[in-house]
C-alpha cells in the first residue's frame, strides 16, 4: 500500500472520530456544491435560452448594406440589397463558412400602416418580408436540447395550429398578438359570435392566449377571412403602395415589441410591394450557423470576403442586434458570482472550524507524531489531506444531489411567463447537459476546503511539541 | 567512561521558561553522560525539572545554553527538520498516557515510525508484526486502543518505541498509569528488550520500583542535577 493511500486512509479515519461534526461540515459541503452546480445549471439555461431565444429570431449574423442599421430602417429602398442571390451563393461556397453554415436567408424589414377593414381600426406596424420554410428553421434552431415554448402543452393556444407562413402562401402573413389586439382582431364577426375559450394565462390585463386561441383551427372564425391592408411608402418616392394580406394566425414573438408592432410575411409579396415590377430585394441577410462558438470565425472571415470582393457591406451579430442579452448575462453572471462567493465563504468557515475544533482535541496525538518524527509540513500536509477529504466527499455528495435536481426540474415541469414575453417557458437546470457547472462546483468545494484547512494545520504544525503533549 | 561508551552527553544544559514576568529555571547547568544500552532512570520530586530534562534529551524541546551530543551529533543545533529526521531514525518515546493513535490498530501503530523513515510496507508490515509478537500482543495485532487494556497499550507503546531499533528510548513516566503487576511487567518487558536489541533506556519516574532496577541513577533536584551514579 503505497503512502499516499495510507494517508489518505489515515485522513478518512480521523474524519470519522467525530461522525456528527463531520457529517454536518459534509452535508454543508455536500448542498453548497449541490446548490451551486444546481444555480450555474439555471444560470446555464437562463444564457443558452436566451441565446436561442434570440438567434431564433435574428440568426447568428446579420449582413447589411453599410449604413442600413444606423439610418436604414426608415429607408430600407436606398439600403436595400439587390443582388441577394448572388450574395448568397458567395456565402454558401465560402470554403471557410460553407462548413459552419446551418443557413442563409434573407428579409425584408420597412415599416407602413395597417388598416383592418372589418373593425374599421389601424396602426402603424413593422413588416418583416421572410422566405417562409428557412425562417421556420431559424425559430426552431435549437442546438442545446433546450424544451422549446412550443412543446409545452401549456402554450398550445399560442402555437397550436397551421403555420404562421406558408411558401405556397404568397399573400398570408402572421400577426404579433400585441398588434392584432391594437387591430381588434378578437372581434368576432357579427354573424358568427366566438366560442368561449378558457384562458389559461394573462398578462398585462390582456387574454392573450384567447387572443392568440382565436386563429387556432379550433376557432377560426376571427380571423379567417381576415385580411389586412398594408400601407407603404415605395422606396422612390412618389405615391404610397398598398396591398392586402390574409392574417393565418396571431403569434407571440420572442420580444414585446415585436409582439406590439410586427407583421411577418411572404419575402416576395414584401418585395413586390416595396420594389414593385423589380427583382427580390432583402435588406439583410441572415446567416445561421451550426455553432454560436463558430460566430467569430465567420465574421472574420466576411471582413475577408467584402474587402476581397470590394462589397459595401456591414453585419451585426446577434448579440449585437439585441444587447439585452449581453446585459441580461453580466446581471445573472454577477449574481452568480455574489452567491458563489457567500456560499464559499460559509462552507470555507465551517471546514475552518470543524478542522480547528479537530485539531484542538487532538492536540497531544499532534506532539506525539511530531515526536515520533514527523515533520513540520508532513503534519501540515496531514491535516490539510483531511480538509481535502472532507470537500472531496462533500463535493460528490454535491454532484449527485445536483443531478438529482436535474431530474427532479425535469419531472416538476415547473413553467412560468419570462419577461418581455408572453408565452410560458419551463424552467430547467443545465447540468448533466452543461457538466461544466458540476466540475466548476466540486473544484469550487475542493479550493475552498484545502485553502480552510491550512490555517488550523499550520498553526498545529507550528505548535511546540512540548506543549502540544502536555494535552496528551 | 571511555568515549566510545558514551551514547549521550550534555554539557551545562539549561531551559528557562517564562511565566508572564517570572522566568523559571526548569534545568540548570545539567552536565552528564549516558551510555550505550544503559538503563538509566531520572528521578526527583514533581517540579525537580526531570521530564523537561527528558524532553531536551529526546530533542523535543530546544536548550536555553549548553549543548547536548547524541551519537556524536550536536542536536541542539540541527533545524527543526533535521531533529524531526534524527528523531525518527535514532530516538523512540513511550509515554505515560502511551499516546496511541486511536484510529490505527495496535499493528498500524507500531509500523507509524517505519512508515515515517519510508520503509516499504511489505517490510514495514512484517517488522511491526514481529516486534508485536516480541511484547506479547500479536494476535491483538488488529485490534484498535480502544479494545486494549492499559498494559496491552503500554506494551503497543514499547513495540512502537523499539520497531525503528532506535539508539535511545526515552520513557515518561511509564508505569504511572498502570497498576502494580502490569508496572512490573512493563519493566520486565523493557529490561528484556534493552538486552535482545542492546538500546539504551533512560526513564523518568515516582516509582521506587522503577528507580530501583537502573543502571544508572540520575536525581534532580530544583532544576539541578543531585546525584549521577
Amino acid at each position: 500500500m503505497s503512502d499516499v493511500m495510507q494517508n489518505l486512509i489515515l485522513a478518512l479515519r480521523n474524519i470519522g472520530r467525530n461522525r456528527r461534526r463531520s457529517a454536518v461540515t459534509i452535508l454543508a459541503v455536500a448542498f453548497s456544491c449541490g446548490g451551486l452546480a444546481i444555480f450555474g445549471g439555471y444560470v446555464s439555461w437562463t444564457f443558452r435560452a436566451a441565446e436561442e431565444q434570440t438567434i431564433g429570431a435574428y440568426g447568428h449574423i446579420q449582413i447589411y448594406k453599410r449604413g442600413y442599421y444606423e439610418r436604414g430602417t426608415g429607408n430600407p429602398g436606398a439600403f436595400a440589397i439587390p443582388d441577394y442571390e448572388k450574395l448568397k451563393h458567395l456565402i454558401e461556397t465560402d470554403p471557410v463558412i460553407a462548413s459552419k453554415l446551418e443557413l442563409v436567408t434573407g428579409q425584408i424589414l420597412f415599416n407602413g400602416m395597417v388598416t383592418s377593414t372589418r373593425t374599421q381600426t389601424a396602426s402603424t406596424f413593422a413588416g418583416l418580408g421572410v422566405f417562409p420554410s428557412e425562417d421556420k428553421r431559424i425559430t426552431e434552431w435549437n442546438p442545446y436540447g433546450i424544451t422549446r415554448a412550443d412543446q409545452l402543452a401549456v402554450n398550445a393556444p399560442f402555437f397550436s395550429g397551421a403555420p404562421e407562413l406558408d411558401d405556397a402562401d404568397i399573400t398570408g402573413c402572421g400577426v404579433g398578438i400585441g398588434l392584432a389586439q391594437v387591430l381588434q382582431l378578437n372581434k368576432p364577426a357579427e354573424t358568427k359570435p366566438a366560442t368561449a375559450a378558457t384562458a389559461p394565462a394573462s398578462t398585462d390585463g390582456v387574454d392573450l392566449a384567447f387572443l392568440s386561441s382565436q386563429s387556432g383551427p379550433t376557432n377560426e372564425d376571427a380571423t379567417e377571412k381576415t385580411s389586412l391592408d398594408l400601407l407603404v411608402s415605395p422606396p422612390a418616392g412618389g405615391l404610397p403602395n398598398a396591398t392586402s394580406v390574409t392574417v393565418r394566425k396571431l403569434v407571440p414573438r420572442a420580444t414585446k415589441e415585436m409582439e406590439d408592432t410586427l407583421i411577418k410575411m411572404h419575402i416576395r409579396h414584401a418585395s413586390e410591394l416595396l420594389f414593385p415590377g423589380q427583382p427580390l430585394h432583402v435588406t439583410a441577410i441572415i446567416l445561421l450557423l451550426k455553432s454560436t462558438d463558430d460566430t467569430e470565425l465567420v465574421v472574420a472571415r466576411l471582413d475577408t470576403l467584402f474587402s476581397k470582393e470590394k462589397l459595401d457591406l456591414e453585419y451585426k451579430r446577434w448579440h449585437e442586434i439585441r444587447p439585452f442579452f449581453l446585459r441580461m448575462t453580466r446581471m445573472i453572471g454577477l449574481i452568480f458570482d455574489f452567491v458563489f462567493v457567500l456560499l464559499i465563504v460559509m462552507v470555507a468557515f465551517l471546514i475552518y472550524n470543524t478542522q480547528s475544533s479537530g485539531i484542538m482535541e487532538r492536540l497531544g496525538e499532534i506532539g506525539t507524531l511530531r515526536a515520533m518524527g514527523v515533520t513540520r509540513i508532513g503534519l501540515w500536509k496531514m491535516l490539510v489531506l483531511e480538509g481535502l477529504m472532507l470537500g472531496l466527499i462533500g463535493g460528490l455528495m454535491g454532484i449527485g444531489i445536483a443531478v438529482l435536481g436535474d431530474w427532479l426540474f425535469q419531472i416538476i415541469n415547473i413553467v412560468y411567463i419570462p419577461p418581455s414575453v408572453t408565452f410560458y417557458a419551463k424552467l430547467e437546470v443545465l447540468v448533466l447537459r452543461n457538466p461544466m457547472v458540476l466540475v466548476q462546483a466540486f473544484t469550487g468545494s475542493l479550493i475552498c476546503a484545502v485553502i480552510s484547512s491550512m490555517l488550523p494545520a499550520r498553526k498545529a504544525a507550528r505548535m511546540s511539541i512540548v506543549e502540544a503533549l502536555r494535552h496528551s | 567512561m571511555p568515549d566510545a561508551e558514551i551514547l549521550l552527553e550534555t554539557n551545562e544544559l539549561s531551559k528557562e521558561y517564562r511565566l508572564g514576568k517570572t522566568i523559571v529555571n526548569a534545568v540548570r547547568g545539567v552536565s552528564l553522560g549516558i551510555r550505550s544500552g544503559a538503563f538509566t532512570v531520572i528521578s526527583g520530586p514533581s517540579g525537580s525539572g526531570k521530564s523537561t530534562l527528558l524532553h531536551l534529551l529526546g530533542c523535543l524541546d530546544k536548550p536555553t545554553s549548553g549543548s547536548i551530543r547524541i551519537t556524536g551529533q550536536d542536536v541542539a543545533a540541527m533545524s527543526d527538520r533535521d531533529l524531526s529526521a534524527f528523531r525518527a531514525k535514532r530516538l523512540g518515546f513511550i509515554f505515560q498516557t502511551f499516546n496511541l493513535i486511536p484510529v490505527l490498530t495496535a499493528l498500524e501503530n507500531v509500523e507509524y515510525p517505519l512508515r515515517i523513515n519510508r520503509v516499504p510496507h511489505a517490510e514495514s508490515r512484517s517488522r511491526a508484526l514481529e516486534m508485536l509478537e516480541a511484547v506479547g500482543l500479536g494476535s491483538h495485532a488488529l485490534h484498535r486502543p480502544t479494545e486494549l487494556s492499559g498494559g496491552q497499550c503500554q506494551r503497543v507503546a514499547i513495540a512502537r518505541a523499539l520497531v525503528n531499533r532506535p539508539d535511545l528510548v526515552l520513557a515518561d513516566e511509564p508505569t504511572a498509569n498502570l497498576d502494580s503487576s502490569n508496572g512490573g511487567m512493563i519493566m520486565n518487558l523493557m529490561h528484556e528488550l534493552k538486552r535482545k536489541l542492546k538500546t539504551a533506556f533512560v526513564i523518568s519516574t515516582h516509582d521506587p520500583m522503577v528507580a530501583s532496577q537502573a543502571e544508572q541513577k540520575i536525581i534532580m533536584q530544583d532544576g539541578r542535577l543531585v546525584d549521577n551514579t
